[in-house]
């Protein structure tokens, strides 16, 4: 739509694997379109699966805007280092940020089908936490 | 919605093959999010009415091809609103191209139409 990129809630996928994230991306691209800022992260510093705290608050940094950013993971480890990548931040930024109970290739393409309207980091939470079962 | 101001209604039909899957969904809600209106969307003209603009239950309608979409808007724009999405889907939503989840941008490998011809091999090959 015609909506700013800058006025619109950041998506960013936080995957065990750099695959699995660099995939639900490409997905998001091609199906929702480049509205919105996208951001994804994936495999521990040695190159193999897991998750990184620096590179999940890199890439919390390049999908930043001022409407905040939502985070997509995939298992436990996944969503403890977001948590803490997001505890690190600095204050302004950690209210901005919110870490989605959602799957997270559904839950990516949603929060960013939502956020491409211009709605707020908590409809974008909340549209991507439907998916789930209630 | 006050009383005396009545919704705009009308209905499209779903002539695209993969009917209303998830980039058409997508395509679907993000109109319907462009509009200061309230968007509804429904199999039958009388409901259940479902938001348009929510991405979440515009996937979960799963409405196949030949489906007539019926939809309903209710405030100032709700007019354009209508009229734009009556358009996407008699446009069959700018999809080009036919397959199981058919696009207007070229597809990656991974997502090659399944009904698509697969080259013919060579006698030679075999």
């Amino acid at each position: 739509m015609t909506r700013k990129t800058a006025a619109n809630v950041g998506v960013v996928i936080v995957s065990h694997s750099s695959k699995v994230a660099e995939g639900a991306a490409d997905m998001v691209r091609q199906m929702v379109g480049g509205a919105v800022p996208l951001a994804f992260t994936g495999g521990n510093v040695d190159g193999g699966l897991g998750t990184d705290v620096a590179a999940i608050m890199a890439a919390i940094d390049r999908a930043w805007t001022p409407a905040g950013v939502v985070i997509l993971v995939d298992l436990g480890g996944a969503e403890t280092n977001s948590e803490m990548a997001v505890e690190m931040l600095d204050e302004k930024r950690r209210g901005r940020v919110a870490v989605c109970n959602a799957p997270i290739v559904e839950g990516a393409v949603i929060a960013a089908t939502e956020a491409s309207g211009g709605s707020s980091l908590e409809m974008v939470k909340r549209m991507a936490e439907e998916l789930s079962p209630q | 919605m006050s009383m005396t101001e009545m919704p705009v209604v009308a209905s499209a039909l779903l002539i695209n093959e993969v009917g209303l899957h998830a980039r058409p969904a997508v395509k679907l809600t993000q109109l319907a999010k462009s509009f200061a209106a309230t968007v509804e969307l429904a199999l039958e003209p009388d409901g259940p009415w479902v938001d348009a603009k929510s991405p979440v239950r515009i996937m979960r309608v799963k409405a196949v091809k030949g489906t007539l979409l019926h939809f309903r808007a209710s405030g100032s724009d709700a007019d354009a609103a209508v009229g734009a999405l009556v358009h996407l889907v008699a446009r069959g939503f700018d999809v080009r191209r036919r397959g199981p989840e058919a696009v207007s941008v070229p597809l990656p490998w991974w997502e090659a139409p399944v009904g698509a011809p697969a080259p013919s091999p060579t006698p030679a090959a075999l």
